[in-house]
């Protein structure tokens, strides 16, 4: 999300949408992400659903113009994250895991500062 | 009735090549149209030919410590058993060698992938690959089994083990009119076990060609090659096994086996298009919770079925 940033509203507005509802409507890549890396009470499917709500409030309702400007901040904190991953990675296939690492949205510039508290 | 013929040594492998050679064309004729491009027939047919003479061409790549005897067995093994599980398959009326046991045979020759897709996974010393090679094994137990009580409903029903009698059973309705579960069990299985469509997780583009992934030149020709020749020969076969073979009216026998053969072939490219990759971890529960019991179920109709007439 934080790639669309300044991206003009007249184009993207409706393309999101689109995209938005063919993800909603797509049973199978629901069944491919429900019960997948379960973590404070949401799975994949929850978290990708979230962002989905994210990119949509973040488009203004009417027909406005400009820079988009909501929705640009980073998730959650990273050094959490990172403590909960190995537990959740445990016993994933690869497919899955990469699942699961991307629907957390580490915060890799985040990330550096945390790994160097933490191993230090 | 089916029997052998000499003559069907030369022709298998051209009618082989060509079936193989109009799918992949089929194919690159469907994501042409996809990416918003038309694609003439000419240009689709030039598509494998193409890639096959940059292949042969084709610098050979290999990789640090690798396993060259198991990578290159492995590659070879793929067309070797598409071509060895085609043995059985009727062309019209004959087929190379009508064995007694030509279902148990052809199902031998499918498994052979397992190996092959494994070894070529397991070759190249490289995590990706091998990652590639496990998901193939995964995804065989959980398509094979619903696969093998496919093939077994329909040796049943005819009471025989041998193509050319399978075939002959059908001279009244054909088996897909009753046995509809084994038929989609077999073509979904089908594309399982040449790991198409949403089963292509071994070849996967997230594993960054997986058991494929550091194959190139000729080798990366043998084994996309076997490959689309895995994929005809086990959607060629659903004709003589469920869709009455030969048999149909005016048109003669050969004919009859092409359109079928065609018609299977080109719902089996059109389905493996249509759908996303399905990681196993998923399909295994639909493997074994739902479609084993459907084709045990399948067997039991039909078996009861045989018993009462």
């Amino acid at each position: 999300m934080m790639i669309l940033c300044g991206a003009h509203v007249e184009q993207l507005t409706p393309l999101a949408r689109r995209l938005a509802r063919r993800l909603r409507g797509s049973r199978t890549l629901r069944w491919l992400t429900d019960d997948v890396g379960v973590h404070s009470g949401g799975d994949v499917s929850a978290r990708w659903l979230a962002w989905l709500v994210d990119i949509e409030q973040a488009l203004p309702g009417g027909a406005g113009t400009g820079p988009i400007s909501g929705g640009c901040q980073p998730a959650q904190d990273p050094a959490a994250l990172l403590a909960v991953l190995p537990e959740l990675l445990e016993g994933a296939e690869l497919g899955t895991a990469r699942l699961i690492v991307a629907s957390l949205d580490l915060n890799i510039a985040g990330l550096g500062t945390a790994a160097a508290v933490a191993g230090g | 009735m089916a029997d052998s013929a000499l003559w069907t040594v030369p022709v298998l492998p051209a009618v082989l090549a060509v079936a193989v050679v109009g799918t992949v064309a089929l194919d690159a004729a469907l994501s042409a149209r996809a990416a918003g491009r038309t694609e003439t027939v000419t240009g689709a047919v030039g598509v494998p030919l193409r890639e096959v003479a940059r292949l042969f061409v084709g610098q050979r790549r290999s990789t640090t410590a690798a396993d060259g005897v198991l990578w290159r067995a492995g590659v070879i093994t793929l067309p070797v058993a598409g071509l060895l599980a085609a043995l059985v398959l009727p062309l019209g009326f004959t087929s190379v060698a009508d064995l007694a046991v030509g279902v148990v045979w052809f199902n031998a020759m499918e498994i052979l992938a397992w190996a092959a897709v494994w070894m070529a996974g397991w070759g190249p010393n490289s995590a990706l690959s091998r990652v590639g090679g496990y998901r193939f094994i995964a995804q065989g137990l959980a398509y094979e089994l619903p696969h093998m009580f496919a093939l077994i409903t329909a040796a049943t029903a005819a009471g025989t083990l041998r193509v050319g009698g399978i075939v002959a059973a059908q001279s009244g309705p054909w088996f897909v009119v009753w046995m509809p579960v084994a038929f989609v069990v077999y073509l979904l299985s089908a594309m399982a076990m040449a790991f198409w469509g949403p089963f292509d997780a071994p070849v996967g583009r997230d594993v960054a060609g997986g058991a494929a992934g550091e194959l190139s030149g000729v080798d990366r020709l043998l084994f996309f090659g076997g490959r689309w020749l895995l994929l005809v020969v086990a959607g060629a076969m659903a004709v003589p096994l469920f869709l009455g073979g030969r048999s149909g009216p005016l048109l003669p026998a050969w004919l009859w086996t092409i359109v079928k053969t065609g018609a299977v072939l080109a719902a089996i490219v059109w389905v493996g298009r249509r759908f996303p990759t399905v990681r196993m971890d998923r399909f295994v529960e639909v493997a074994w919770l739902v479609l084993i019991p459907l084709t045990i179920l399948q067997a039991l109709v039909v078996a009861l079925v045989v018993l009462a007439r």
